[in-house]
């Protein structure tokens, strides 16, 4: 597709994206598994 | 500065409660503004007539950039707060806030190296712009570091704190390296919005990504600050009660 080619800069530009939106990922899943384990250590502790 | 909030928010289940309702909107909205802002960036803006299509990384690199920032600022902010008024809430939050900033710090220096290659030549040069980038990120990482490393948490708390509340010094030298040395990188591109070295097609989905990212990041701590909020105070009463 003609809007995704970014030319001779194809590589610098995609890269950019993906690196980008993986931290992006990366912070939120790390934000969700922290408070997912310690949910469940409470609830487990309270059974 | 509303002395009461600060206390009503400092106690942690106010805080839990009020950062739980607040996180999903500022998740949904902050994605919302990053589809709109990438797609604007990426397929809508005009090319630039020097750098060609290679500027587009500037809608992923500068919104890191201010976060990377605007994340110290907070996390520095939080741990004034929790020396003056020894708030859990506040050191929860400075602790938070250290993850999410190494990332995004890390990030807008990839990206810069992966503009850099391509217009400059050279992905690194040790001018001020980048050297005072890189100095932040050892800042977040010797503060993750320095936390980790001592295990009595109030200790932790004020000795990780002192290392962000010093560290506040390297903000205004990021900002203004541009202008008070010769660097390779450029000065700022929209540090006055009346008259930014942008044109308005450029510079929409910039701000856009810009406001989607500071949403994102609001919606992380929230997150982040609530699970840490819940291992400090795991004994407490109210805690059995969500």
């Amino acid at each position: 597709m003609i809007i995704f080619d970014m030319g001779e800069y194809n590589l610098y530009v995609w890269s950019s994206v993906f690196i980008s939106l993986l931290a992006l990922f990366l912070a939120y899943y790390d934000a969700v598994s922290k408070h997912k384990d310690i949910t469940r250590k409470i609830e487990n502790r309270d059974q | 500065m509303n002395l009461k909030a600060i206390y009503k928010y400092g106690s942690p289940p106010n805080f839990y409660r009020f950062v739980t309702k607040v996180e999903p909107w500022c998740l949904y909205f902050g994605l919302l503004l990053i589809l709109i802002g990438s797609a604007g960036g990426l397929f809508m803006a005009p090319e630039d007539y020097q750098m060609g299509d290679a500027f587009r990384i500037i809608y992923f690199h500068v919104p890191s950039a201010y976060l990377s920032m605007s994340a110290y600022a907070t996390m520095g902010f939080a741990s004034i707060i929790g020396i003056v008024w020894r708030s859990n809430v506040a050191f929860s939050v400075a602790k938070s806030v250290a993850p999410f900033g190494a990332l995004m710090t890390a990030t807008a220096l990839v990206t810069g190296m992966l503009w850099g290659k391509p217009m400059w030549g050279t992905a690194w040069v040790w001018d001020a712009r980048l050297t005072s980038e890189f100095i932040l990120l050892l800042l977040y990482l010797g503060y993750i570091t320095l936390h980790a490393s001592i295990k009595e948490q109030k200790r932790a708390d004020r000795a990780a704190s002192l290392v962000a509340i010093l560290g506040i010094i390297n903000l205004p030298i990021i900002h203004y390296s541009v202008v008070w040395w010769n660097t390779l990188h450029q000065a700022s591109t929209i540090s006055k919005l009346d008259s930014p070295s942008i044109v308005g097609e450029m510079l929409w989905p910039l701000l856009v990504m810009i406001f989607g990212y500071m949403f994102f990041f609001v919606a992380v701590i929230c997150r982040a600050s609530s699970a840490e909020v819940l291992v400090r105070e795991k004994r407490s009463n109210w805690v059995k009660e969500i």
